[in-house]
């Protein structure tokens, strides 16, 4: 120990020898005290550790400083010449060997970053950037350092963990490193004209708002601007201190991914911006999560207050998320389809057209090929198929093949999903009881050839052996050709799997012609109505598009129902299967011309009288209500419409939210044809001179209208809660006005209901408010509108399909672009047109 | 009063209306304004305001600033018995009270509510001297030619002030240099922006910005006066 302490203090004594010598050199009358004394005011300055170690190595970077063109340090801690001069001596001659160890050692201390920062930065500055700047940088940071140390080591501004002189010393370590990519002072230095610490501060600000750099430069960055600014903020109280957090919220702060440091990159070549071969600036591809990085610190350990209490139990907001989550349990149980989407391959579709062309064909009977024909072309399961008939009994009440007038018939019960609307069924299309599809040419040619009896099942075997046999024909098959495996069920779901997958036929045809309970359908089938023709030429259609999918025409041929001939096409159009409330065309025709009518009629004369003004204006809500039901699809809702906020006319689209819940999951956006795009417009402008004409007679009619109208602007100054709670009063309300209102004998404005706009249509009376959605609906698949977008106009999604979900990826604007002009043409063919305000 | 009638009952009770009657500013949330039932029934028959050319279409917003209409056209009327201000006259200040969401507006009430027939008169006198007496002529020429006479100056003002400046400060230099006189030199120069005025500026002078805020431009000036912007011309000749 003895010898250590010895050599602890030598090269301190050397230092101190080596001064006097020089001292005394240049001036003969200086004192040792007065040498002494400035010395050690310089070592504790630099904050030198006891002993000196590695004192070489810091002389040497103080040397630099004194020496660089335009250096301040040494007039600014008014260091004599001497000591400069002494510290040019090497101390090899005068130390003993021991301690010139010591004195050139080139790790690093005990503790030099806590106690002795200043000291280990200067011990370090061999390995910094050494241009002209970077030694001016470091020679501004030397003299601000023990120039403010009062300031920076005020005992308010230290963080917890460590002091404020380590952390800046710190921070130029490292952004002086010569590894240091992302920040080079030659970047600053245009900016700076004298290296003044105000100065500095300011370029250093500059640079870190212009240049994007990673998260840890940038928070070093931030420290020195702090520092040569001289503006420290007191350091957050953590901990123990504060108070815990109650709520639960923000979980960002949290951060625990460390970015990685900067430092190990040490391949990147230094240089302001680094652009690529294709020009691309390396950071723009990184994306960067600055605000993360304020919140991180290191090391930090889980306290037990940071720990999970008790009370998470009854927290009432994790109690609510609990609660979303099984709502969200319930959707992927609801989502059928994920799971179970394998399709036959195309030469899997083609390999078993060609079994059942060959086979069947043949003298012999072949069940098990006629099942996979009948699976195949129908979509029936096999022990749906193995309890069916054939019989040539129209009257008869069973599912089956049915043999009418020399043509065979595949025929099924419709199950009905609603009564029939009452009052005149006349208005809507029919739909029949019982649903005949023809069966394809090689199915009734197989029949006929081996003249299966009548009234007997389809199948002599049972479902058991049938599909042994079954099994055993397609691992044959398969086998012998080496080629994927084909299993029962992938062809009993093939034609409804296809038909989901390809989306250019609706899959309610499958279920309307062989009644298949498919999950995709169990909506559209309460909606759609088609005829005889119009279901046949979709099976025709589906079929070509599997044709083009296994590419081979063989399979279309094989598989697709006959045409209708041209000749019995009016005489079977009348059969109709599906929704009862779709009106027909004439109907439509014929009510649109009522309303326009009625509209006409009630235009108030030159003097306006009151009740002329209200039975206008209530004859061209009608108008306007019954249009947006045909036009957008609304359900028939109390108060549809609740804002014209929802209505965004240059973009021709319109939110609703109708049956919905309290998530919204219901709510949709939908594409508006041009016509009713613009009699929303011609109804905010005849609202707006209704008010004025009406304000005398009825003030608080004038503010309501007045409040209808100002609602858009005034949604903006309110907060998201206000909005929810406003919008969920006005939806669908009975007692609260929208912009469709109609006006009471008593100058009352009220909503419109549906029993509002069924009664009062003229020589229409009592019609099924929701007609115009199942028109919408109808129209829309049989004009041949992909699927898709039929279903984003109705809303009519499964679960993973909304387009407004997190992850959807469909765009509105594209999906109105195309549904917009379809829409209007049906809706110019059906007779609606916007009509401008006659008030106006 | 002018003497419509010869009945001297009547003119009595005109002239006792006049006495008995003050001034008083209403809290229109506190005392529901409404209109009286004759004022109603007239309405109900024909809505006056059909008979005018302007009407908003854009917004629901007041066009105009009102604060004069008080004194200019005051609202008249009376208490019920239910304590409810019953409105006689000055129907076109209630509408625009109403417009301007105001909630205190100066009326005059009447001490006593007036016979039916009174107010009858009263209020068929105020729709009728609009629609008869104060008619406007409605030729779009004229319209222009009035509305460029009162607000031509305020509009060249407005136009471009650093123009007007600087035509200003050439024309000193000029004066001083050639020693002319100034002042007819600078009439001069206004005289000719005047005549290159445009109409149009007219709606963006301050004076019309105060008096009508809710026009802000010539196309909603003729919407909203139900006039083509092509009729009421941009360049203004009036020699």
């Amino acid at each position: 120990m003895t010898s250590d302490i010895s050599t602890n203090s030598e090269i301190k004594h050397a230092l101190l020898a080596e001064t006097i010598k020089s001292a005394v050199f240049f001036n003969k009358h200086i004192t040792e005290h007065q040498v002494i004394a400035e010395v050690e005011q310089l070592l504790t300055q630099i904050q030198a550790p006891e002993g000196l170690r590695g004192f070489y190595y810091v002389g040497q970077t103080l040397l630099q400083l004194f020496d660089a063109p335009d250096s301040t340090l040494q007039r600014q801690l008014e260091i004599s010449d001497y000591i400069v001069d002494a510290l040019r001596l090497d101390l090899q001659l005068v130390l003993s060997k021991q301690a010139y160890n010591q004195y050139i050692k080139t790790s690093i201390g005990n503790n030099w970053a806590n106690s002795n920062p200043l000291y280990l930065m200067l011990f370090c500055a061999s390995g910094f950037k050494s241009a002209v700047e970077d030694v001016l940088f470091m020679d501004a940071f030397v003299v601000h350092a023990i120039n403010n140390k009062s300031i920076l080591e005020d005992e308010k501004i230290q963080p917890t963990k460590r002091t404020r002189t380590e952390e800046v010393c710190r921070a130029l370590r490292i952004l002086q490193d010569k590894r240091q990519v992302s920040f080079n002072v030659l970047l600053l230095a245009e900016n700076i004209t004298n290296w003044r610490a105000n100065e500095i501060a300011w370029a250093l600000e500059r640079f870190t708002q212009q240049v994007s750099t990673d998260k840890d430069t940038v928070r070093y960055l931030r420290t020195l601007t702090k520092f040569f600014a001289n503006d420290w903020p007191k350091p957050k109280l953590r901990g123990k201190l504060g108070p815990q957090k109650k709520g639960r919220r923000g979980s960002g702060k949290k951060v625990s991914a460390r970015p990685q440091k900067v430092i190990n990159k040490t391949s990147v070549t230094p240089g302001p911006i680094q652009l690529d071969e294709q020009g691309i600036d390396e950071h723009d591809v990184e994306i960067l999560r600055t605000h993360l990085a304020e919140e991180i610190e290191e090391e930090s350990e889980r306290e037990n207050y940071e720990q999970n209490s008790i009370a998470a139990i009854f927290d009432n907001q994790l109690q609510t998320l609990g609660s979303l989550d099984i709502t969200r349990n319930l959707r992927q149980k609801n989502n059928l389809n994920t799971s179970n989407r394998l399709l036959l391959s195309a030469a899997s579709m083609s390999l078993l057209t060609r079994t059942c062309l060959s086979r069947m064909q043949k003298a012999e009977s072949n069940e098990a090929v006629l099942a996979i024909y009948c699976m195949l072309s129908t979509g029936i399961s096999l022990s749906q198929l193995v309890k069916l008939h054939i019989y040539t009994d129209e009257a008869s009440a069973e599912n089956g093949i049915c043999l009418l007038a020399g043509q065979y018939y595949w025929r099924f019960k419709h199950r009905v999903s609603a009564t029939t609307p009452a009052g005149r069924p006349e208005y809507f299309h029919r739909s029949d009881l019982w649903v005949n599809t023809p069966i394809s040419e090689v199915l009734t040619s197989y029949l006929q050839t081996h003249r299966i009896s009548n009234e007997t099942s389809l199948f002599k075997q049972t479902e058991q052996q049938l599909r042994k046999r079954i099994d055993k024909l397609l691992q044959r098959t398969t086998e012998k050709l080496k080629v994927p495996n084909i299993s029962i069920s992938m062809i009993e779901s093939f034609l409804s799997r296809f038909t989901e997958a390809a989306d250019t036929v609706d899959p309610v045809v499958l279920d309307f012609s062989y009644q298949q309970e498919l999950f995709s359908t169990r909506v559209s089938r309460s909606y759609v109505n088609l005829s005889y023709v119009q279901r046949l030429s979709m099976l025709q259609k589906l079929w070509s598009d599997i044709a083009a999918y296994a590419d081979d025409d063989a399979v279309s041929e094989c598989f697709r129902p006959p045409p209708p001939a041209s000749a019995e096409r009016a005489a079977i159009d009348y059969l109709r299967v599906g929704s009862r409330f779709v009106p027909t065309e004439s109907f439509c025709q014929q009510f649109t011309q009522q309303l326009r009518d009625d509209l006409d009629k009630t235009v108030p004369g030159p003097t306006l009288k009151q009740a002329e003004l209200v039975a206008y204006h209530n004859a061209y809500v009608r108008y306007t209500a019954w249009m947006l039901g045909f036009g957008s699809g609304y359900r028939a809702v109390c108060n549809p419409l609740p804002t014209f906020a929802s209505h965004v006319p240059d973009l021709q689209l319109l939110s609703i939210s109708d049956k919905d819940d309290a998530v919204y999951s219901h709510s949709r956006i939908v594409a508006l044809p041009d016509s009713l795009n613009l009699q929303l417009t011609y109804l905010k402008s005849h609202l707006i001179r209704l008010a004025q004409l009406l304000a005398l007679a009825s003030p608080k009619l004038f503010q309501q209208i007045r409040n209808v109208l100002e609602m858009e602007q005034k949604l903006e100054y309110m907060t998201n809660m206000k909005i929810e709670k406003w919008f969920k009063a006005i939806r669908n309300a009975r007692d609260n006005i929208g912009p469709l209102f109609y006006i009471d004998e008593a100058l009352q404005a009220q909503p419109v209901t549906p029993a509002w706009l069924k009664t009062g249509n003229g020589s229409f009376n009592s019609l099924p408010v929701n007609m115009g959605r199942h028109w919408l609906k109808t129209s829309l698949v049989t004009s041949g509108v992909a699927t898709e977008l039929v279903n984003f106009q109705m809303g009519h999604w499964q679960e993973g399909q909304s387009p407004l979900f997190e992850h959807s990826s469909i765009s509105v604007i594209d999906c109105i672009a195309e549904l917009a002009p379809q829409i209007e043409q049906l809706m110019v063919m059906q007779g609606w047109r916007p009509c401008r305000s006659a008030l106006l | 009063m002018s003497k419509v009638s010869g009945d001297d009952r009547v003119q009595r009770d005109v002239i006792a209306l006049n006495e008995n009657v003050r001034w008083e500013i209403l809290d229109m949330d506190q005392t529901p304004l409404v209109l009286d039932n004759v004022c109603k029934q007239l309405l109900e028959e024909a809505n006056f305001l059909a008979a005018f050319k302007t009407r908003s279409v854009q917004s629901i917003g007041p066009v105009r600033y009102s604060e004069y209409d008080w004194f200019q056209q005051p609202i008249v009327g009376y208490y019920d018995s239910k304590k409810t201000f019953r409105v006689v006259t000055g129907l076109f200040s209630f509408q625009q009270a109403l417009a301007h969401k105001l909630t205190h507006v100066p009326v005059f009430v009447l001490f006593k509510a007036p016979p039916p027939n009174q107010r009858r008169r009263a209020v068929i006198g105020e729709l009728t001297r609009i629609l008869l007496d104060q008619q406007p002529k409605s030729g779009v020429e004229q319209l222009r030619d009035i509305l460029c006479a009162w607000f031509k100056r305020e509009a060249v003002k407005s136009k471009n002030p650093d123009d007007a400046g600087k035509d200003l400060a050439t024309s000193n230099q000029a004066s001083n240099s050639m020693a002319f006189d100034t002042n007819s030199l600078a009439v001069e120069s206004a005289d000719k922006k005047l005549r290159t005025a445009r109409t149009s500026d007219i709606f963006h002078s301050k004076e019309w910005q105060s008096l009508y805020p809710g026009i802000k431009n010539k196309s909603q000036f003729c919407a909203w006066q139900g006039i083509s912007s092509k009729t009421f011309r941009d360049i203004h000749n009036d020699q």
